[in-house]
């Protein structure tokens, strides 16, 4: 197995009585990186995610070999996880997608249960404990209750739960469901954290616009099958071929600017502003027409930039492409 | 019936009619009816008085579902939906408290009124078995009705009052005791003060606590019932018995009507840091850091109280045994010691019995309601020793009542040894051996059955493991009785006890690993 593979599933089908969940579902996910885990509802993502926290149980031939491409096999840090299933909970973190607490437990009492489950000593819990609830800023709040905090502290709390024992890698399963715009911006930022920290982090979203700035790679799930799996990036190319589209926002409205760009070779199409909003809306072909210059047309022209980023509409066109309509049966 | 007041009721009918389990109870109880029936058949032909046996047996048999169902099925009414929040959502509808009342317990009550009737076909053919006439059906029928009617509304009453299941379960046995207690009691009370020579025993209020003990001794449904299979009966089918049920029924509801707005409001967010100062001196006595072995700390503490709770059981415990030992010489002074042992034994026993009961229907039920299993699943540890874990944290709770089993042991020792040493060889004394085993085997499968139920029902969980045991208890040493002899008959049962032990436990973790996925 590739080393820098922290999961490998390959051909992984999962069956409910009457419902197929997953059919041969294979992707890697690599160290360090974050990766998104994106499909509407009812795709498979909570199975997999289920399945990867050992606690649904592969079916088929589970054990084999991840180069025998006609047999199942799901490893996590190159160990089976079914005959090694121990080992890889001790390197993983698993974050549920509903509230899973002890709400009558203050904070501390809640992560230092979770500290000693995991076997650690008194001094390293007290230590580690510190860390995260510095990280997840809920320092201030180590004793209240967890009954009287609110759904984004919670959500902290959880996250807090998932990092007490150190873990290399996170599954977050839908993490920022139901929390509201500033929560889920803070949400994001601890992730990025975790990343510079040397985690490995498996995100679940059924909005890919909202991992969109967060994620490295990406794996689509539609229906239980993998719809897309690689960096993000690829995945806009996949879905427009060549052509990007960014945006462009200055401090005013700048007609030189949009002139010079204009005239670049391989630009397509310059969309005008709309009144009292200087943001122009660039389609260019990405091989012909690099980024870099672009933005020194825009700084040779004068042009005063606010940003410069890619579409996100593109990211759910994308999505709405690789996925069929309807829910998922 | 769209109307808002029934809005909530219809729904709840429908939902029954549309539920298989309501079919399987109905079957079972009518497969348990053809059973007596059976048995009444095969022991005796259809000889005079086989028709008030069966029948004997089958009321009994309903009366005791009817105390059970009490304690669980109606006492979580409201309390289910306090426990998962949802009652503020209900209130925010256009639903009043008569229409939730009504909804949430009466068509449980009317489910259950059902069960009654789909056996009545059956039961009447105990008329043709002979010993008992239709008249006697009907009263009998009226007593268990209207006393379910009673019970219905005072758990209700309780559901209301209380903010847990467990909590209004507890509340409504409490209830019952006095009421089935009252009798005793009252006539003790009353006569307390003549027999200390204080005052004479025709003094007004000693009449009227005899009177009012008179009027629970006749409202009692064991006393009507009684009654009713006695030999000649022919009173009204709805009596004394019938009327005060339905009207303590009637005023239950009342009180439970009256009592909504002010126990069932929603309780609002509060500061999280609440409490914190009020149980601080709770919390010293707490250990404060997580034990080493992280579960059986966590329900040491959040599941069976910690060690307040435990030196508190210690002084409940302890006060009727105090009480029990300086008894007044006035009124036949403190018992013998050795009778005081084994009263002491006997009491403990039962408590412990209660104890481990509740330990087992909660020990996994609290994990599936807070939606944690899943996280304690992932932990690296099978859930084998996850189990046995949380087990060993909830064991120092039954520290109280097995200490004062000891001592009263210790009281008793001198019978004891004496009993030891004349204790049968051989034959006898394998045979006696082979009961304890049935019997601590059984105990263990109630415990199991209780955990298992737990897992897959959403209440009433113990009250229905304790009726399957009564159940079991009644066929299954009959059944291998009859196909072995005495002693074959045994070694049969507690061979299919060690099975279903066996089955229970990897049942249990079966459906505890699948529930864990389904979180």
């Amino acid at each position: 197995m590739d080393s820098e593979n922290v999961i490998d599933i390959q051909n992984l089908s999962h069956r409910y009585k009457t419902h197929q969940a997953l059919s041969g579902v294979s992707f890697t996910v690599q160290r360090q990186s974050i990766h998104g885990f994106v499909g509407p509802n009812g795709a498979g993502k909570t199975t997999t995610l289920k399945i990867l926290a050992t606690l649904l149980k592969p079916q088929g031939s589970a054990l084999a070999q991840p180069s025998d491409a006609r047999c199942t096999s799901v490893q996590v840090f190159g160990q089976h996880i079914v005959t090694q299933c121990n080992n890889v909970r001790r390197r993983m973190g698993f974050m549920p997608d509903h509230f899973s607490m002890y709400r009558q437990m203050s904070v501390f009492e809640y992560l230092d249960f979770f500290g000693a489950a995991y076997g650690l000593g008194q001094a390293q819990r007290d230590k580690i404990i510190g860390d995260v609830l510095t990280l997840t800023d809920m320092a201030g709040r180590r004793d209240d209750l967890i009954s009287g905090l609110s759904r984004g502290m919670q959500q902290r709390v959880s996250l807090a739960r998932v990092l007490v024992h150190d873990p290399d890698l996170l599954l977050l399963d839908e993490p920022a469901s139901g929390l509201d715009p500033r929560a889920r911006i803070e949400l994001m930022e601890i992730l990025e954290e975790l990343r510079r920290l040397g985690k490995t982090i498996f995100i679940s979203s059924h909005i890919l616009s909202e991992l969109a700035t967060l994620c490295d790679h990406v794996t689509i799930l539609d229906r239980g099958t993998v719809k897309y799996t690689g960096s993000m990036r690829g995945l806009i190319a996949t879905s427009d071929g060549t052509t990007a589209t960014y945006q462009l926002t200055l401090a005013a409205e700048h007609p030189p600017t949009s002139a010079a760009l204009a005239q670049l070779p391989g630009m397509q199409s310059v969309t005008p502003p709309l009144p009292n909003e200087a943001r122009y809306t660039l389609t260019f072909d990405r091989a012909q027409l690099p980024l870099n210059t672009i933005l020194q047309t825009v700084l040779a022209a004068g042009g005063p930039i606010v940003s410069f980023a890619e579409d996100v509409k593109h990211l759910n066109q994308a999505f709405m492409d690789l996925t069929e309509p309807g829910v998922g049966g | 019936m769209t109307s808002p007041l029934l809005a909530l009721f219809a729904r709840s009918l429908r939902e029954d009619t549309r539920l298989k389990l309501t079919y399987f109870a109905r079957s079972g109880l009518v497969t348990v009816i053809l059973i007596f029936m059976l048995m009444v058949d095969s022991s005796g032909g259809m000889g005079t008085g086989q028709g008030l046996g069966f029948f004997g047996t089958v009321i009994y048999v309903d009366l005791v579902f009817i105390l059970l169902a009490g304690c669980g099925y109606f006492a979580s009414a409201i309390t289910e939906e306090k426990e998962e929040m949802t009652l503020g959502l209900l209130r925010m509808t256009n639903l009043n408290p008569l229409s939730i009342l009504l909804g949430k317990s009466t068509s449980r009550l009317c489910g259950a009124l059902l069960l009654l009737v789909a056996q009545l076909p059956f039961t009447m053919l105990a008329v043709t078995l002979g010993g008992i006439s239709l008249g006697q059906i009907a009263a009998a029928y009226c007593t268990l009705g209207a006393f379910l009617i009673f019970l219905a509304n005072l758990a209700l009453l309780a559901s209301v009052l209380c903010q847990r299941s467990a909590g209004a379960a507890a509340l409504t046995i409490g209830a019952l005791l006095l009421f089935f207690a009252v009798v005793p009691l009252l006539n003790w009370i009353a006569h307390l003060p003549a027999q200390f020579g204080l005052i004479t025993e025709d003094a007004a209020w000693v009449v009227a606590l005899e009177q009012v003990a008179e009027f629970a001794w006749k409202a009692s449904p064991f006393t009507r019932i009684s009654e009713v299979l006695a030999t000649g009966f022919n009173d009204r089918a709805f009596g004394w018995q019938a009327a005060s049920n339905l009207a303590l029924g009637a005023g239950c509801f009342l009180l439970a009507w009256l009592g909504f707005d002010r126990f069932c409001e929603e309780r609002p967010e509060g500061d999280p840091r609440r409490g914190v100062g009020r149980r601080r001196f709770l919390r010293s006595l707490r250990a404060g850091r997580v034990w080493q072995r992280a579960l059986a700390w966590k329900d040491f503490y959040f599941l069976t109280g910690g060690k307040v709770w435990v030196l508190g059981k210690f002084l409940i415990y302890g006060l009727p045994l105090v009480v029990m030992a300086c008894w007044p010489e006035r009124l036949g002074g403190p018992p013998r010691l050795e009778a005081f042992g084994f009263m002491t034994m006997v009491i403990a026993w039962w408590v412990l019995t209660f104890e481990l009961a509740f330990i087992a229907a909660s020990i996994f039920k609290t994990e599936r309601q807070g939606q944690t299993l899943s996280t304690l699943a992932v932990l690296p540890m099978s859930l084998r020793r996850i189990a046995w874990q949380k087990l060993t944290g909830t064991l120092p709770t039954l520290i109280p009542a097995a200490s004062y089993f000891l001592i009263g042991a210790l009281c008793a020792s001198k019978t004891i040894l004496e009993a030891l040493k004349h204790f049968p060889a051989e034959k006898e004394g394998f045979s006696i051996l082979l009961g304890f085993a049935y019997a601590g085997g059984q105990c263990v499968v109630f415990l199991y059955l209780t955990a298992n139920l737990s897992l897959r029902l959403k209440r009433g969980a113990l009250p229905l493991a304790l009726g399957i045991q009564f159940l079991v208890q009644m066929f299954v040493p009959a059944m291998f009785m009859a196909m072995a002899s005495a002693e074959g008959g045994l070694v049969l049962a507690v061979f299919a006890t060690v099975v279903a032990i066996g089955f229970l436990h990897h049942n249990t973790f079966g459906r505890l690993e699948a529930l864990a996925a389904e979180e």
